[in-house]
């Protein structure tokens, strides 16, 4: 017997992550949430919104980032999978005709987050690293904003903690290069200070991956939680491998 | 191996068995039982936390085995820089072709990308704990820069060589001049001389020979 979906039931709300969520990563990461098609849907828009080539057409309006700043909070506190258009609505004060005028779908909804969110991440580790003294400098300021991004990222931190099967396969299969290519993407620009073109696409998706493999660690983002903590880990494993390509 | 731990091991060994025929999702612990001659209750006083505990350790032992084969397959490299390129390219040759990998990939990518990433400290402290000999010897001929912290220097090149097992990214691994850049610029342009990075030299002896 089918049953046709119905109106959600407003369940009992767990109360808000701590801080750190990102702390409670390994330990939950096994207990996956049961995934809906949907999220499927938005998992594999993220390739898209991630992929720095592909730009959104225009900056969001400011009932868009409204919108978009309340998914993030439903997100940190529900859950992607349970977060609904109505609860973004209640949670932004918009009403929910226009809010499902402007997203039909919750991935349209998710896609705009996604793009909001890499364009602050971008802009935040461009920020970070103007101005740089030197190579170095701007490694170690890269890699400490681009670290800092994410380990306080409240809703991405809930999403991994939870329902670590949307993130894990841009981690490890096919598309483990999506985002560790948009992770670099915003210090390639001004890595060409120092370093060909070519070279900074390598070395930007490097420091990347290194920022990364402590993303995901228990409690390995408290090494990088200072500048001089990175600046330690350029000093000893990057900038010696890059004094011969400075121009 | 008699004793506890070989009963252990042979429970695991079933474990795994038991993957490659039923899958990962469908393996129980009766399953298990019953192809390692444990009984459940002897199972689960060995793994308290249950099947999940023993579907992790089982996993885990499958990765030190690949680690261990990756070992045995790169021994004739001439110097430690050579070795670690010959165990990327071995390392990312291989998991293409390891069933239980891609079986638990489309399956039960929950289980095993946990050990490998969020959960990697125990591999990673097993892959540095190899590298970590190999390093000494290199310092020993005086073909490390000079201040390297050893101890770092082997979790960092365990970090990055996981990460690349993991996700090669857009990088192909199969091509030798990006292989040589990962590992002579990325993993060891902080840790090895210049010459030591561009000349072969004489400690690739293994130290396991000594």
């Amino acid at each position: 017997m089918s049953r046709l979906p119905s109106a959600r039931p407003s369940p009992v709300r767990p109360s808000p992550l701590q801080p750190s969520p990102l702390q409670r990563l390994a330990l939950r990461v096994a207990d996956v949430a049961a995934q809906c098609s949907s999220i499927k849907a938005a998992g594999s828009g993220m390739a898209l919104v991630l992929d720095a080539s592909n730009p959104m057409d225009g900056d969001p309006s400011a009932q868009e980032l409204a919108a978009v700043d309340a998914a993030l909070v439903c997100i940190a506190r529900y859950g992607l999978a349970k977060t609904t258009i109505a609860d973004v609505a209640n949670q932004a004060r918009i009403s929910r005709a226009t809010l499902y005028r402007r997203f039909p779908g919750r991935e349209n909804l998710f896609q705009m987050v996604l793009t909001v969110e890499y364009q602050r991440f971008d802009a935040y580790v461009r920020s970070a690293v103007n101005p740089a003294v030197d190579l170095a400098d701007l490694l170690a300021k890269g890699l400490h904003a681009g670290v800092g991004f994410v380990a306080s990222h409240q809703a991405l931190g809930r999403v991994l903690a939870h329902e670590p099967d949307l993130i894990l396969p841009f981690l490890a299969l096919d598309q483990g290069d999506v985002v560790l290519e948009a992770g670099g993407q915003p210090l390639r620009g001004p890595l060409q200070a120092y370093l060909t073109a070519e070279d900074a696409v390598w070395v930007s998706t490097w420091i990347a991956r290194i920022g990364l493999t402590y993303l995901l660690g228990t409690e390995d983002a408290k090494q990088l939680s200072t500048v001089e903590q990175c600046r330690t880990l350029i000093d000893a494993f990057v900038a010696p491998a890059l004094t011969d390509l400075q121009s | 191996m008699t004793g506890q731990l070989g009963t252990t091991v042979a429970v695991l060994e079933a474990t795994l068995r038991c993957f490659s025929v039923s899958g990962i999702a469908k393996t129980t612990i009766d399953d298990v039982a019953a192809a390692s001659g444990v009984s459940r209750a002897t199972i689960y006083r060995m793994f308290q936390g249950g099947r999940d505990e023993l579907v992790r350790d089982a996993v885990t032992l499958e990765i030190q085995r690949f680690f261990l084969r990756l070992t045995s397959a790169i021994d004739d490299a001439v110097d430690f820089a050579s070795r670690m390129e010959s165990a990327v390219h071995f390392a990312h040759e291989n998991i293409q072709n390891h069933r239980l990998y891609q079986t638990m990939l489309a399956e039960e990518p929950g289980v095993l990308l946990p050990l490998l990433t969020t959960q990697s400290e125990q591999v990673r402290d097993m892959v540095a704990g190899y590298l970590a000999p190999y390093l000494k010897l290199e310092q020993q001929a005086g073909r490390t820069l000079s201040g390297v912290d050893l101890l770092a220097a082997s979790q960092y090149v365990a970090r990055l060589t996981i990460s690349y097992i993991v996700n090669p990214g857009r990088d192909d691994l199969m091509n030798p001049d990006i292989v040589r850049r990962v590992v002579r610029r990325q993993m060891l342009g902080g840790i090895l001389t210049a010459d030591a990075l561009s000349r072969p030299g004489e400690p690739g002896v293994p130290p396991e020979s000594s």
